[in-house]
């Protein structure tokens, strides 16, 4: 049997950098043959590689399945190449700024004639740092791309500051935690980052480590002053008609110190707080302090410490949104001598999002079959991707699988061996109900 | 076995198509290599004569409307005309589709697939219409017997386009899904479609009903009709699957297993078009005859070589049987006709 050669599906809005980078792969020096398979609107212009126009094409199979939607011109498409004696070493199949990616996934799962001869390797998805924020808001497709994606490029990261593309970041972390994000400028990325990821291969599964993200914080920002005894937060009204604060000594002004303190002290922002009225001396400590600030169009509190030192104010909202500042026992301005944005506990409701359950024990097969064929035929629209290692009752090896929508493929993979059996699924999805997933599953464990 | 010569040869390119002319003299041979090779059929031993007609592959191959040519789809978007005696006529260079199908008939005229429309052509080579308004790029073609309609297949569905006299809109065959590979019985009737869904859908043009047929074990690659235009044969089963169309109705969805059932699936079927027996080529490369008889018989032709058969096709008179593999074996058989009559009446 023939080598099968391996399919990488580029998606991205317009402007995204997609031709960019597709010409980048084309011109980089690898030695391989590529057919570029390009939507109609594409306009590339590498003649030693084969160009072919597509139309994307999308039916519905007649198997009652509704989100099954399959690219019938691509399976012609990859149908004609592979009459041809000199074959191709990869196809890049670059899809409109439009399209949602699933027809093109689902082809792969659907077709055998396609499936034994080729592999889709990974979707690739280009984002916009300057205007992913606008088109996740208010585009489904935007949103598909990002939930399908194997590889996400956050490109022309030199057009916005770096606090825009870290929120961006963590947006798109907080959809899609499978995929590995990077950050390029030129669409500059490595072709080893782009191709050969191995998003559908279900033996690359078994490394399941999904990038969830780190916890986040109740406060919005933290500053490190230098306190000698007496110094004034000033702040004027602002969004909220209060805000919790925390002043803690710190040894150091640098951020990484202040990301530090923050691990250290973020729980005290759920315990009970003292109400500091404007005027009130605000004193470092393990209390967790209220600031009132209404009915005045001038709040100020006294930063009032015993020792001289450095200290780390953190506090719920940004100061800036209260036009704050600091200012000495003469009256005079201080600077910051550091300061830190941690993200914010709301910054988007993203409907589509990714969950991760984890099980230990065994689960009963039959079980576990019903459980995922109901929640495929239920849910099946509104689940982009899927992975998952299941241990299973009476099975010596590791039950490795992958998905689309309704559709999945599994296989056996290597034994448990001496490791305790525990099942790991990953789901990315919209408005999943992590609460529900986690029952059904649990109600899958064997007696 | 006797009565029958075997000529063989290695092209070096997956074989993409065979056919014979329609004067029944030359047989063609498409290749991944992007040339036809050309054999004439009455030389004792023949040899293949080579029209290179792109760097990349000849994807559609059938018999020109006039005897000794052929026409041929090349996947730079040109379609030829090759004469068993002259070079290579360009007839049409499609912008940004692949002529994959193409078909013709003997009243002069050509079909020619370009996206979504299809460019009716005549025996001149001028364009004489442009058929458009398909829901998708066109996938099947076929003229009916009397040269009056084409059949064209598409996503959900046929159109039937009347040819002759006022055109107008053409009559549509709806049924959600995608339609490949399409097909007219022998006496017009019915319209068959193999659809991706491993299924075939059949359309009774008198009744106005149809019917889903099957499903198969694979995606159906070719499908055809016996002689006597009663049975429906398909490839994508262990082994070949047949329907009855005896009383001009529709058939049930199950199809009739015809001759033994093979470990390997059957990859190409073509029916003789004179007598009632069927050539089978298999996944493995094996290739065989079977009878269309009340018990049918296998007559084994060819040992599997390993790679799938590619494509088959009967001269007009039913005594040459051409193919090949996708990895470039490619032959012809000459069968005497009371050694093939034999076969076909075994029972």
């Amino acid at each position: 049997m023939a080598q099968t050669i391996p399919v990488t599906v580029l998606t991205g809005f317009l402007g995204s950098g997609k031709t960019t980078l597709l010409n980048r792969i084309l011109t980089e020096n690898h030695g391989q043959r590529i057919a570029v398979i390009e939507n109609e609107f594409g306009e590339i212009g590498v003649d030693q590689d084969l160009v072919i126009n597509a139309d994307e094409e999308v039916f519905e199979m007649n198997n009652g399945c509704i989100c099954c939607t399959v690219r019938g011109d691509l399976i012609r498409i990859l149908g004609n190449l592979i009459k041809r004696r000199d074959k191709f070493d990869r196809i890049l199949v670059e899809t409109t700024g439009m399209a949602d990616p699933g027809p093109v996934a689902q082809t792969f799962f659907v077709d055998d004639d396609t499936r034994e001869s080729f592999d889709l390797d990974g979707v690739v998805t280009l984002v916009d740092a300057k205007h992913a924020e606008l088109h996740l808001d208010d585009s489904e497709e935007a949103m598909a791309q990002i939930a399908f994606a194997d590889v996400l490029l956050i490109n022309k990261i030199d057009l916005v500051d770096a606090e825009e593309v870290d929120a961006l970041e963590r947006r798109l972390r907080s959809m899609n935690a499978m995929a590995r994000i990077e950050r390029v400028r030129m669409a500059d990325a490595p072709m080893e980052q782009v191709l050969d990821v191995g998003g559908f291969d279900l033996r690359r599964a078994l490394d399941l480590k999904p990038g969830f993200l780190e916890p986040e914080y109740p406060f919005e920002w933290g500053g490190v002053l230098q306190l000698d005894s007496k110094a004034t937060f000033r702040l004027r009204n602002g969004p909220d008609p209060a805000m919790s604060a925390v002043l803690e000594p710190i040894h150091a002004a640098t951020p990484e110190a202040l990301k530090e303190t923050a691990e250290r002290i973020f729980t005290r922002f759920s315990a009970p707080a003292d109400i500091l009225q404007p005027g009130a001396a605000f004193p470092p400590g393990e209390t967790l302090r209220t600031l009132v600030l209404t009915g005045a169009d001038r709040y100020d509190f006294t930063l009032a410490v015993d020792r001289p030192g450095l200290y780390a104010l953190f506090t719920e909202h940004q100061p800036e949104e209260f036009e704050a500042g600091f200012f000495d026992a003469a009256g005079a301005k201080m600077d910051l001598a550091a300061e830190h944005v941690f993200n914010p506990e709301h910054t988007h409701d993203d409907t589509v999002r990714s969950i991760a359950l984890e099980l230990d024990g065994a689960l009963d097969g039959a079980a576990l079959n019903a459980w995922l064929s109901r929640l495929l035929q239920t849910h099946g629209p509104d689940i982009f991707r899927m992975k998952g290692i299941l241990a299973i009752e009476g099975e010596d090896r590791r039950f490795v699988f992958q998905g689309v929508h309704m559709l999945f493929d599994g296989q056996p993979g290597d034994p448990w061996g001496d490791r305790p059996r525990s099942s790991r699924l990953v789901f990315i999805g919209r408005n999943l109900d992590e609460a529900a997933l986690e029952q059904g599953l649990r109600a899958c464990l064997a007696a | 076995m006797n009565g029958v010569r075997l000529d063989h040869w290695i092209v070096d390119a997956p074989l993409t198509g065979v056919c014979v002319e329609r004067g029944g003299r030359y047989a063609a041979f498409a290749g991944g290599d992007g040339c036809v090779r050309i054999a004439d059929l009455r030389e004792r031993e023949p040899s293949l004569s080579v029209r290179s007609l792109t760097r990349g592959a000849v994807l559609a191959l059938a018999p020109d409307c006039r005897e000794r040519g052929f026409l041929c789809g090349a996947d730079d978007g040109a379609v030829y005309r090759v004469h068993a005696a002259d070079g290579p006529q360009e007839l049409a260079r499609l912008a940004r589709s692949w002529p994959d199908r193409l078909a013709s008939h003997p009243c002069g005229l050509r079909a020619i697939p370009d996206g979504a429309r299809v460019r009716l052509l005549d025996a001149g080579g001028h364009e004489v219409a442009e058929l458009g308004g398909h829901p998708s790029t066109v996938a099947g073609l076929a003229f009916d017997g009397s040269g009056r309609r084409l059949a064209v297949s598409h996503y959900n569905g046929a159109s039937l386009w009347r040819l002759n006299g006022r055109r107008g809109e053409p009559q549509r065959l709806h049924r959600r899904g995608s339609h490949l590979d399409l097909s007219w019985s022998r006496d017009e009737r019915f319209v068959v479609t193999a659809t991706q869904e491993k299924t075939l859908h059949a359309w009774d043009l008198v009744s106005g009903q149809d019917a889903s047929l099957g499903p198969c074990i694979n995606k159906v690659k070719s499908i055809g009709w016996s002689a006597d235009g009663a049975w429906l044969l398909a490839s994508g089963a262990d082994t070949v699957s047949g329907w009855p169309f005896l009383d001009g109705r529709l058939p049930s969805p199950a199809p009739r297993m015809l001759g033994r059932y093979s470990e390997h699936l059957v990859a190409r079927v073509c029916a003789n078009p004179r007598l009632a027996l069927a050539a089978a080529g298999y996944n493995d490369g094996g290739l065989e005859l079977v009878s269309l008889t009340a018990r049918p018989r296998r007559q084994s032709l060819a040992a599997p070589q390993g790679s799938p058969v590619a494509d088959l096709a009967w001269s007009p008179d039913g005594n040459c049987l051409l193919g090949g593999d996708s990895d470039g074996r490619v032959f012809a058989y000459r069968f005497d006709s009371d050694m093939l009559a034999r076969l076909a009446s075994a029972d």
